[in-house]
């Protein structure tokens, strides 16, 4: 698993490359956590992730409860079907804002900005 | 116990079971005994108030053309009253007593006179109320009663007394047919003109001497009809003991006792009569007359034996037309129990068990059986089979087998809904000692038992259990050594005692080998030697035949009984239930793989690769094989995370198989076992971090196991089966 980090606007998209499950999960929190500690818009670009296990789908969870603590924003795009498949299987795709797509989804950071 | 007795004893002692006193004419006979002695008293005391008041008429009444002796009138209107008291079966108080004086005197005044006669004394009892009853010649015995009258009035007295005593004692029925008798001897006399049957008359100096018997008075017409219609009035005041029970009885012979008696008398008197008169009269040659006589007397009886005949014949059709009635009746519902016994008592053998034949034979001796059988199902791998034979046949045996086994099923529902967990089978041991509890004071109440095979085949262990209720010993075959062996048990029959505790006992099965469980019919039907079939016979028998068809087993087992006692009919009830476990040889897979991984969770890419590459292109969708990858690598990181406690340097090993309708991938490990069913299912609100893996097992993949395999090792297993069809279908986009 790799994982990359670049800013688009004011959108922190972490992109994660290969599959997240319980061996790499915390290289994956390591990565990530360090950025919720201030008010920060967070995009999690799935697009390069062919698998998620149930503790990648943990880290997801406490990613988006640090963000939205340290009063920022998640989101999440470009699922592959059997990522999404993961994510509902536990329903937390009533929980997470999914977005097909990296623009959708940094156009509706910049819509919730506005409004 | 005697006491109790008297006490049960039926008032109207001599009427037997079924057959009762017609209650008409009882009435009659009571109406008559108590007219007759009413109109013995009136008459009696109208003859002394015709001496007391010199009135001739009234003397004479009971003497036709003389007068009556006062003693006769004294002695019949006595009895009359004796009788009249006695009316009541038993008389108490004064009752009793003036019936007692009145009889006492009536039988002293007859055995005087008669004694005076045998003597030739005169005591003077014949003129001691009117003097002027005394003949115009002086003492004569022409003034006293006749001898026949005497005897009559003496019997009559003295079963008036025995009355007393005895309420329905025989004897004074023989004395008053003895008066009766002759009293119509003397009747006869008088309608024959046959004077020696009532007395010599003998009058004064007329005197006719006919024989050389002493002289005598005659019994005058009138006093024999009422001593006669006295004697018969005796009779009748006890109708429903001894010689009168028969008369009025409401049986054939009641009927046919009515209606010949009084022919049998009344015949041969009109014809004797009829006799006498055509000699003295028409007749010129004495000996037609009585052939005439004879051959109207043969049509006469015989026309009334006829008649009778005819009645007993119409009462025995009918009865025979009922008793084949009340059979078909009986039969019917034999064929009734029967049916409801098919459907009650034996269950039908269960069918397409993948791992066993089950066949079942019962042979009925009374065609209802004390016997009884069943199967309780639990999954295809746990089956209870139950054989059971109740002491006794016929009905009530088939209702006592019925009760056993909805106690059986009682109990054993009583127990899944009392224990902690209702997944779990009770113990066959547990569900006898709770049914045996329950039922054995009423089985004792009864004096019945039960004795009872309750076995439970286990074939996810390969093993039998079973409990032995004094039933005969289940045969096993084991087809590993080719040798049958008797499974025992050392319990008491259900119904003994109610605080039995039962013991089960267990023993490896496999498959080819072959068990019978059957009732002792089988075993102890016997042969015209009287020899026992055996268990010996039996057990050779299975073991030769334990290569057969499982159905045809008990086929040839029925045979070979029959050969053996030479009949197709067992004098008790025979049941035999075979269970046949079958080569159980599952089609192999067709693609397997297997691979050890170290129980690094870095590993978790291998086992995803590991299940990707024996899983895709082959029976499953490609959303069906991420799913079962999605279920191994939860299942993976569980075992390196909790069972290894992540430890990265054990040993897991990963074996994958592809049949033709799923994919089964197992993962072996040696670290801690674990629960799966007390891990509590997530909640979904976005809380929970972890907690998924098992949840997400679940509903990855179709079934899941855990259990040790045959190293002792732990092993989960995930089995993901192929697409539905319809499933496939939608993948072809129609349905989408």
């Amino acid at each position: 698993m790799d994982v990359t980090s670049e800013m688009v606007g004011n959108v922190n998209v972490i992109a994660v490359l290969g599959e997240l499950d319980a061996s790499n999960v915390n290289d994956f929190k390591r990565i990530v956590l360090p950025l919720l500690s201030s008010p920060v818009k967070l995009l999690i670009d799935l697009a390069q992730t062919q698998f998620v296990d149930s503790s990648g789908l943990g880290a997801m969870i406490s990613c988006q409860r640090l963000a939205i603590a340290a009063g920022g924003r998640m989101k999440l795009c470009c699922m592959s079907k059997q990522v999404r498949a993961a994510f509902e299987l536990v329903r937390l795709h009533r929980i997470f804002d999914i977005h097909p797509t990296r623009e959708g989804a940094l156009q509706a950071f910049a819509e919730g900005a506005e409004a | 116990m005697n006491s109790t007795k008297a006490l049960e004893r039926p008032e109207r002692a001599g009427v037997h079971d079924g057959i009762t006193a017609a209650p008409r004419i009882i009435w009659w006979l009571h109406a008559m005994s108590r007219a007759t002695s009413g109109l013995a008293i009136i008459v009696g005391l109208l003859a002394l108030l015709g001496w007391a008041l010199d009135i001739g008429f009234l003397k004479s009444i009971l003497a036709g053309k003389n007068t009556t002796p006062p003693n006769t009138a004294i002695a019949i209107s006595f009895i009359g009253i004796a009788l009249w008291q006695l009316q009541t079966e038993q008389p108490r108080g004064t009752r009793l007593r003036v019936a007692q004086v009145c009889a006492l005197v009536a039988a002293m005044i007859g055995v005087l006179t008669l004694s005076e006669f045998i003597f030739g004394w005169d005591l003077g009892i014949d003129h001691f109320l009117f003097e002027d009853s005394r003949s115009t010649i002086g003492a004569s015995i022409l003034d006293r009663m006749a001898p026949g009258t005497a005897m009559s009035v003496f019997l009559l007295g003295g079963a008036s007394l025995l009355l007393c005593r005895h309420p329905n004692h025989w004897s004074t029925q023989v004395l008053a047919l003895a008066v009766a008798w002759i009293a119509f001897l003397a009747c006869l006399g008088h309608l024959y003109g046959a004077e020696l049957l009532y007395g010599v008359v003998c009058i004064g100096e007329e005197c006719e001497v006919t024989s050389n018997l002493p002289r005598y008075t005659a019994m005058p017409l009138p006093t024999a009809i009422m001593l006669g219609l006295q004697a018969l009035g005796l009779l009748a005041s006890r109708p429903n003991y001894g010689l009168m029970e028969i008369i009025s009885s409401d049986s054939a012979g009641g009927l046919v006792a009515r209606r010949v008696l009084p022919a049998a008398i009344a015949i041969p008197t009109a014809f004797g009569w009829l006799n006498v008169f055509l000699q003295e009269t028409v007749f010129l040659q004495p000996n037609l007359g009585s052939a005439l006589v004879a051959g109207v007397d043969i049509i006469a009886v015989g026309g009334l034996l006829w008649w009778s005949a005819r009645s007993l014949f119409r009462i025995d059709m009918q009865r025979r037309l009922t008793e084949r009635e009340l059979a078909v009746v009986r039969e019917r519902e034999i064929e009734i129990g029967f049916r409801i016994q098919r459907t009650l008592l034996f269950d039908y053998p269960p069918r397409d068990l993948p791992w066993a034949c089950f066949a079942a034979l019962t042979i009925p001796s009374e065609r209802i059986d004390g016997d009884f059988f069943d199967f309780f199902v639990h999954t295809d791998r746990h089956i209870d089979v139950v054989l059971g034979d109740v002491m006794g046949k016929g009905v009530p045996a088939a209702l006592l087998g019925a009760a056993t086994k909805t106690h059986l099923l009682r109990a054993f529902s009583h127990l899944i809904a009392a224990g902690d967990n209702h997944t779990v089978l009770p113990e066959p041991r547990d569900i006898i000692t709770l049914a045996n509890s329950k039922i054995a004071m009423e089985l004792i109440e009864l004096e019945s038992f039960v004795t009872v095979c309750y076995a439970r085949f286990d074939l996810e262990r390969g093993r039998l259990v079973f409990v032995d209720c004094g039933h005969t010993h289940t045969i096993h075959f084991q087809q590993r050594t080719g040798t049958c062996v008797l499974l025992e048990g050392d319990n008491l029959p259900l119904g003994i005692n109610a605080r039995e505790i039962y013991n089960q006992f267990e023993t490896q099965i496999a498959p080819g080998d072959l068990l019978v469980f059957y009732s002792d019919g089988l075993t102890e039907a016997r042969n015209r030697e009287g020899e026992f079939f055996g268990v010996d016979r039996l057990v050779d028998l299975v073991q030769s035949h334990a290569d057969l068809e499982p159905e045809e087993l008990p086929k040839r087992l029925r045979a070979a009984a029959e050969a053996f006692t030479g009949s197709d009919s067992f004098a008790d009830d025979l049941t035999c239930v075979t269970v046949k476990l079958k080569e159980h040889r599952l089609p192999g897979p067709l693609k397997r793989d297997a691979l050890t991984i170290s129980s690094d969770l870095k590993d978790l890419a291998t086992v995803r690769d590991f299940v990707q590459r024996i899983a895709s292109g082959e029976v499953l969708s490609e959303e069906r094989v991420s799913a079962l990858i999605r279920a191994a690598t939860e299942a993976a990181s569980n075992i390196m995370i909790h069972a290894y406690g992540r430890r990265p340097d054990r040993r897991i090993e990963l074996v994958g198989e592809v049949f033709a309708d799923r994919v089964v991938v197992r993962f072996h490990h040696l670290g801690m076992s674990f629960d799966p069913q007390k891990i509590a299912p997530p909640n979904f609100d976005g809380t929970q971090e972890g907690g998924f893996g098992m949840y997400i097992i679940a509903q990855s993949v179709d079934e899941m196991r855990y259990y040790l395999d045959d190293r002792g090792q732990n092993c989960i297993a995930l089995i993901k089966w192929a697409d539905q069809p319809n499933k496939r279908r939608s993948h072809d986009g129609r349905d989408i």
